[in-house]
Order: C-alpha cells, then sequence, then structure tokens
C-alpha cells in the first residue's frame, strides 16, 4: 500500500514547474521535500492535496480513487486563516467532517481528543482557538489533520509545518509527525532546513528545477555536491556527533566571535 | 450573558415564539387584550362568529406578524449564511446584490411601469406586480453579480465582495436619478420602499411569501458543516472533501431566493441580517450547526416585535420598519462590540 507518482509534469504559462517526477511515499514512512525556493515543492505538495491537477503522469493513491480521497488524505497549511472563535476541540473535530454525515459521533469526539493528546495540546481543547499562540494553533490543526486521517490507508501532506514556530515546537511537532508515521501513515513534509530533515526523515527527496536530484536517505542526498550544485551554498557535511544520521554545516558566514 | 448552552438558547427561542406573537397582536392602534386575542384565535380556529377586534387580529395584524416572522427569519438566516460564506462577521445580505436589485426592479417599476398598466391589467393583480418586479431584478442582480465574480467556472469571494459594493453604489445613483424623473408621489412610494414596510401584508402575500421561502429556510441549515469547514480557508474545506465552488453556488443562490423574495414584498430592512447573527454568535459561537437555526429562530422573534414597535411608537401612524431596525439595531450592536472587547 503506497502513493506512486509517475511521471508527473505540470507547467504554468510555457514554463515548466515540475518536468517529470516519479517517487513512492510508503506507508510506515517519513518523506522530506527539499529544494530552493520556486523548484516546485509547493506545487507538488498541491498535486498531491488534490488542488491541481498534473498535465501529464498520474498519482496513484493507495490504489483507490482520487476523487474521494478526504477520508485517507489530510493537509496540514503552513499557517491558516481561522478568525471565529471555535473552541480548540471544535476545530479538531472538522477533521471529522468527511467521517459523518450528520452529527458528531462519541468515536468521532475520542478521535479528536486523542489527536489533540497526540499533538500535545490536549489541555487546551476547551480554550477558544483566536486566544492561542501561533505554535499552539498550528499544533490544533496538526491535531486536526490527523483527526482526519486516523484510520488507514493514508496520507499526510505537511507545507513547512515548522516555518513559524519555536525550536522546541518544531521538535515536537516533526516527533509526533514520525509517530504518526511510524503508526501507519504515509507522510510527506516540505522542510528547508537539512538537518531537521536528516533527523526526522526516512527518505529525503531532493527538488532542483521541477527535477528529482535526489531520492534516498539522509547520508545519500545530502552531500556537499549535491547542496552547492542545488541551493549555491558550500558547506561540510559531517557525522552527527550525537545522532546516527548527518550534519550539515553552511560555511558561508564568516563570523567574528 | 449567562450560559445556557447551544441547545438552550433554541428551546428558549422556541419557548418566546408563543408569548411573542401573542404579545405583538394585542398592541397596535387599536388596543386589544390578551383575552381578546386568544378568543381571535380560537374563533379563527373554529371558524366562530368574529367581532371587530377579533377581525383587527385575524385579519390585519396576524398575517402581518407571521409576515414580519417569515421575512425575520429569511433576512437573519440569509446573513448568517453570508458571513459564513464571506468568513466576516460583517458581510449582510445586500452584498450579493438581491436586495439592490430588488430596489432596482421595485423603482423601475414605480416610475416607469405602474402608471401605464393602471387600468389594464384587473387592479388585485396591481398588489402582486411590483413584488414581482423586485424579484425578478433580485435574482437577476445576483446571476449578474455572480457571472462578474467569476473565473473560469471559480468564484473569487472578494471579487464577489467588490461587485456587490459596486453594485450598491450604482443602485443608489439609479435611485438617485428616479427621484430626479419620478412625479412626487412616485417618490413617496420610493422612499417608503427603501425604508421597508410590512403594512398590507394580507394573507396572499403570506401565503406567497411562504412558498418563495419553504425551500431557502430549510435548505440553508443543511449547509452548516461546509460553512464551518470553510472557515478555515478554501483550501483547508475542499481538503476536508468540501466541493467549494459548489457550496458558494448553493449558498448565493438560497440567500438570493430568501432575500429577494423577502424583500420583493417588504422593501429594505436593514440591519436584520447583520445584528441578529452577529448576536448570536457573540452568545453561542460561531458553529454554523447551531447558529444557522438559531438565526432563523431570533429572526422570526425580532422582527415582529420591531414591526410592533413601528405600529405603536407614533399611532395612528406608523413607523418604517426599516427606520427601527436600524435605528434599535445600530446602538445595540456598537453595545456588543464594546463589551466583547472588553471581555
Amino acid at each position: 500500500m503506497r502513493v506512486r507518482a509517475r511521471e508527473l509534469r505540470y507547467s504554468i504559462a510555457q514554463r515548466e514547474i515540475l518536468a517529470g517526477l516519479n517517487f513512492t511515499l510508503c506507508e510506515g514512512e517519513t518523506t522530506a521535500l527539499l529544494g530552493p525556493n520556486g523548484a516546485g515543492k509547493t506545487t507538488l505538495l498541491r498535486i498531491l492535496a488534490g488542488e491541481l491537477t498534473p498535465q501529464g503522469g498520474e498519482v496513484e493513491f493507495f490504489g483507490m480513487d482520487a476523487k474521494s480521497m478526504a477520508r485517507h488524505r489530510a493537509v496540514l497549511p503552513q499557517s491558516s486563516s481561522l478568525t471565529f472563535d471555535f473552541t480548540a476541540l471544535e476545530v479538531a473535530l472538522m477533521g471529522r467532517y468527511p467521517h459523518n454525515k450528520g452529527r458528531e459521533t462519541k468515536k468521532d469526539v475520542e478521535i479528536a481528543r486523542a489527536a489533540l493528546n497526540e499533538a500535545g495540546v490536549e489541555h487546551l481543547a476547551e480554550r477558544i482557538y483566536t486566544q492561542l499562540s501561533g505554535g499552539e494553533k498550528q499544533r490544533v490543526h496538526f491535531a486536526r489533520t490527523m483527526a482526519q486521517i486516523w484510520e488507514e490507508p493514508r496520507l499526510l501532506l505537511l507545507d513547512e509545518p515548522i516555518s513559524n514556530l519555536d525550536p522546541a515546537f518544531q521538535h515536537k511537532l516533526l516527533t509526533t509527525a514520525k509517530t504518526f508515521a511510524a503508526r501507519g501513515a504515509a507522510v510527506l513534509v516540505i522542510l528547508h532546513d537539512f538537518n531537521m530533515a536528516a533527523q526526522y526523515a526516512e527518505k529525503l527527496l531532493l527538488l532542483s528545477g521541477g527535477k528529482l536530484t535526489g531520492c534516498g536517505c539522509a547520508c545519500e542526498v545530502l552531500t556537499p555536491e549535491s547542496i552547492e550544485a542545488v541551493f549555491q551554498l558550500k558547506s561540510a557535511v559531517v557525522p552527527h556527533p550525537y545522532l546516527n544520521c548527518p550534519l550539515v554545516l553552511p560555511l558561508n558566514a564568516k563570523p567574528n566571535c | 450573558m449567562a450560559k445556557i448552552g447551544a441547545k438552550g438558547v433554541l428551546v428558549l427561542g422556541g419557548a418566546l415564539l408563543g408569548p411573542v406573537a401573542l404579545g405583538v397582536l394585542a398592541v397596535g392602534a387599536v388596543g386589544v387584550s390578551p383575552s381578546e386575542v386568544a378568543w381571535a384565535m380560537w374563533s379563527l380556529v373554529s371558524g366562530a362568529e368574529a367581532d371587530t377586534s377579533s377581525a383587527i387580529v385575524s385579519d390585519i395584524r396576524l398575517p402581518r406578524v407571521v409576515m414580519a416572522a417569515l421575512v425575520g427569519a429569511a433576512l437573519a438566516l440569509s446573513g448568517a449564511v453570508l458571513q459564513g460564506l464571506f468568513r466576516n462577521p460583517l458581510a449582510e445580505p445586500s452584498l450579493i446584490g438581491a436586495s439592490n436589485g430588488a430596489t432596482l426592479g421595485a423603482v423601475l417599476f414605480i416610475v416607469f411601469i405602474e402608471g401605464r398598466i393602471h387600468g389594464i391589467l384587473p387592479s388585485w393583480t396591481l398588489k402582486f406586480a411590483l413584488p414581482t418586479a423586485a424579484f425578478a431584478f433580485a435574482l437577476l442582480a445576483t446571476r449578474v453579480v455572480m457571472r462578474l465574480a467569476s473565473r473560469q467556472g471559480k468564484t473569487s469571494i472578494a471579487t464577489l465582495l467588490l461587485t456587490g459594493v459596486a453594485l450598491n453604489a450604482w443602485v443608489g445613483a439609479l435611485v438617485g436619478l428616479m427621484f430626479y424623473l419620478g412625479t412626487d408621489t412616485q417618490i413617496r412610494a420610493i422612499t417608503f420602499w427603501t425604508l421597508g414596510s410590512l403594512s398590507g401584508s394580507g394573507w396572499w402575500n403570506v401565503a406567497i411569501l411562504a412558498i418563495f421561502l419553504l425551500f431557502p429556510l430549510f435548505y440553508m441549515p443543511r449547509l452548516s458543516r461546509e460553512l464551518n469547514a470553510l472557515l478555515l480557508g478554501e483550501a483547508e474545506a475542499a481538503h476536508l472533501g468540501v466541493n467549494v465552488q459548489k457550496l458558494k453556488t448553493k449558498a448565493v443562490a438560497a440567500v438570493a431566493l430568501a432575500v429577494g423574495a423577502a424583500t420583493a414584498f417588504t422593501g429594505l430592512i436593514g440591519f436584520v441580517g447583520l445584528i441578529v447573527p452577529q448576536m448570536l454568535r457573540l452568545w453561542l459561537g460561531p458553529d454554523h450547526k447551531t447558529l444557522l437555526p438559531a438565526a432563523a429562530l431570533y429572526g422570526a422573534l425580532f422582527l415582529p416585535l420591531a414591526d410592533a414597535a413601528a405600529r405603536t411608537l407614533v399611532a395612528p401612524a406608523e413607523l418604517p420598519i426599516g427606520v427601527l431596525t436600524s435605528a434599535i439595531g445600530a446602538p445595540v450592536f456598537l453595545l456588543l462590540l464594546q463589551k466583547s472587547q472588553a471581555s
């Protein structure tokens, strides 16, 4: 059971954004999507999310009909524009909409609470969403997306989920995502931080100019050569002194400390 | 306000309907005691001989109260739906062109048509000719606004809002032009139309309006979950399986039908569609599942009360209802706004 993309193509006004991508997202695995601005990461995510239809190629979702994926595919945006005074629990319960046709069942409430718990915000369940901090809001939405795809098969798409969070929240969120993947979800997360990707993702996809220039584990994808070629960034890659993964050290800065 | 829960608010509203109806039936230019109201109700049901005060209640006041309740429910519910659709608690029913279109239809009818068909058509049809013109223009205007705000089958909510604002200004200019062209009688008719009135509500009007409102009043609350999801954002709603474009079309069509029909019979009654949902949202929270039925219920309570005040404050004359709703509505709205800012 997996999500498989074949020869994905997409262009806007003659400009090719995605030029024939092939990759697989496996259940139980966290995949990080890396690449410079304008590489096509967001376009790819929007195709996987069903917002855009690819002009060439196809995506196969667990062998299911792509039109009825709301119970099996959830998307966490970078930030959300909700400005109405729902409670955090009510927001999480919205994730259950594709599952209940009328009223929320007891099971829906249980799942929403479990998802809030998983995201580490169960203590905020009765609080008003709009009064929460940015990091808390993001985790409430994370709970909503997990509640949406509580049962298998499932695909979780995270669009730069940590860019507005402080370091502790960044690690918490990715830990939760990894745990969620380990329980049987295919997780794709757009990241900008090489080391976060190296520490949390089993597989890395490196996207550059609409093509996949790297695909594999962190030690295969994150090399000084590939980083220089894709990001025009000089760096050293050393083994992480404490964790079993590579550590990328950009070398552009000239500090005078 | 006290926390009595969402269900409590609905039950309270339902329980208030009866007493409010009896109360507003008793007040007016001619004093009628509550026992006489009860007797009039009884004679209406049983077909017993009606005296003068029963006749006032059952033939004049009752259809008017029912009309007020229907219009109040339609405007408040439409306002709540549009506020969800625009994801803005300050949206109101006039934004999608229906009430402006109705105004345009009514004003053009008053100035150019009414005098000409006088004596040609049977006189009873005249009473319905103006609402027909207003209603037709309401639907037409909404269609045009939707069309202008859509590209390649996708409606932009921001463009919809701006198009509604533009139409508002344009209709305002046309109404001004009609003031210039019209006779004194016509100008008076236009003025009263734009201020709204529930006078002249007979059982026929009530029956026709009820038929037009039946569908939107029962249909709109069914959109509550999709509207909740839309509050997250359009993309987020789509990820939750909502067909966002279909939702926009459904909501706008239902609102156009409800506002168009209500406005066609009563003229412009401002602020109900803004203030009733707004107050309920402060009280109940933003969940459309309770907000939409509550808006319909409390709209049906609010407008008969406002109309009762309009009938009695300057009796035997009448205040235009639109003047009254705005006069009460605006300060109450400000008060609530201040209160919610303070907390």
